[in-house]
């Protein structure tokens, strides 16, 4: 995952709430509300950003160390991509 | 744990829905297409008529607005939207622009290739009619011969392509003798039935609705019962959403706060849509978002709270305020403690 730029599915609707953010399926049935820190990090999620610099972003944001963010953020991909709401979205050259 | 999942709809979007509606996120829209119609139903809350719609070149840019401002879902209704020879061109752009849709229809106008375009846009609801489960009961009410059978077919098209509408039967003199056959020739196409009594007055403020409701007697008789709260509970009225959740636009761009509450708030080809709702609100939508319970001073009093079903918009229309008492609510909340109390004698 070190190296994989991250992108949001494409068969979700999602909307920004206040610090939240709401995420549904394309289906309708399957709701998900994201907390301030994993709102953060969805929304670096735009194929442009991989793990270490959406963590950079979160260092930058909160007054948190880098490994103790890292391994946050790679916590919530790991549950968004399991759950079908991320997706690698290619390999950055060279690493 | 930062993300918080749910496999049906209802308690994480409920809890959604109520912090739209303390941030006033109006999450919820119904957009009316058109005010035309194909039918001429005599009890059509809808007694305006307009021409000046919105172009869909107009509507693309207020979905653009809305999805700024938050809004998830949106209703489509008229007048009937499918008199609108591109209102499959609109839904399709606001499904691919990433809202989700609902649809309410006559279906008096489906096709095979509609009924499928609709079912591939994956609709959470389409609401439809039916006044009668036989073709003089339902035309009595519609006038336009040959309806009753192209809603049927319509309905039947629907469910053939995997969308299961809901329809919905509005309690009158002329059907009350009907409902247990309506609701039964509506399980036989596959559909889901909905029977209420919930009369509205028009958009303009007339009560001419209400004298096609059915009088308590015809009630006690038809065999049919409405749902009713537990009387011996506390809970009154609600607060509904209404200018806070929810809102509506009119076909030439009136912003309202729902579509039963003709409050215009603003015109979308005058003012941006943000202006209206959240940066420049009137003072009439400042004080409904503040509005409680407690500033419902003819309601909180009332017997048969319980029984209440009261609607911000129709009490705006009745009383002219809109923490003032509803007619139209009182005399249903009459009818549904009749309807238990003198049911269970």
């Amino acid at each position: 995952m070190k190296g994989s730029q991250i992108a949001r599915a494409e068969d979700i609707i999602w909307r920004r709430i206040e610090d939240e953010t709401v995420v549904i399926t394309d289906d309708g049935l399957s709701v998900h509300v994201l907390n301030k820190t994993a709102t953060h990090v969805w929304e670096l999620c735009d194929g442009t950003c991989g793990p270490d610099e959406i963590t950079a972003s979160l260092c930058d944001r909160f007054d948190v160390s880098f490994e103790e963010a890292n391994a946050d953020v790679k916590d919530i991909i790991a549950k968004l991509e399991q759950m079908g709401l991320l997706k690698q979205a290619m390999e950055v050259p060279g690493q | 744990m930062s993300i918080r999942s749910a496999r049906t709809q209802r308690s994480l979007l409920q809890e959604v829905t109520s912090k739209c509606s303390r941030l006033n996120i109006p999450i919820q829209v119904a957009l009316e297409l058109t005010y035309r119609c194909n039918l001429r139903c005599s009890h059509c809350y809808i007694d305006l008529a307009e021409t000046d719609e919105l172009s869909f070149d107009e509507w693309k840019e207020v979905l653009s607005q809305l999805k700024e401002a938050g809004s998830i879902y949106l209703l489509f209704t008229g007048g009937e939207i499918m008199v609108r020879n591109d209102f499959l061109d609109i839904a399709a752009y606001a499904r691919r622009s990433g809202f989700f849709i609902g649809l309410l229809t006559n279906c008096t106008l489906l096709t095979p290739d509609i009924s499928r375009a609709i079912a591939e846009l994956r609709p959470f609801a389409i609401g439809t009619s039916l006044y009668g489960a036989t073709a003089s009961t339902h035309e009595s009410v519609t006038r336009v011969p040959g309806s009753f059978q192209k809603a049927l077919e319509g309905i039947r098209l629907l469910v053939a392509a995997g969308v299961m509408p809901t329809v919905q039967t509005i309690v009158m003199q002329t059907n009350v003798h009907e409902l247990p056959q309506i609701e039964e020739l509506v399980e036989r196409l596959g559909a889901r039935s909905d029977i209420n009594i919930g009369m509205a007055p028009s958009k303009t403020g007339s009560d001419f609705p209400f004298q096609y409701a059915p009088g308590i007697e015809a009630l006690l008789n038809c065999g049919w019962q409405p749902e009713t709260p537990d009387p011996t509970g506390e809970q009154g009225p609600q607060l509904c959403k209404a200018g806070k959740a929810n809102c509506s636009i009119s076909p030439h761009g009136d912003v309202f706060p729902c579509i039963m509450f003709p409050m215009k708030l603003g015109n979308l080809r005058e003012s941006s849509f943000d202006s209206i709702w959240r940066l420049e609100p009137c003072a009439e939508l400042r004080y409904l978002r503040s509005m409680r319970r407690s500033d419902l001073y003819a309601c909180n009093g009332c017997e048969l709270r319980a029984y209440c079903q009261r609607c911000t918009g129709s009490a705006y229309v009745e009383s002219g305020r809109m923490d003032g008492p509803s007619s139209s609510a009182c005399r249903q909340a009459q009818l549904r403690w009749q309807l238990t109390e003198v049911g269970e004698v």
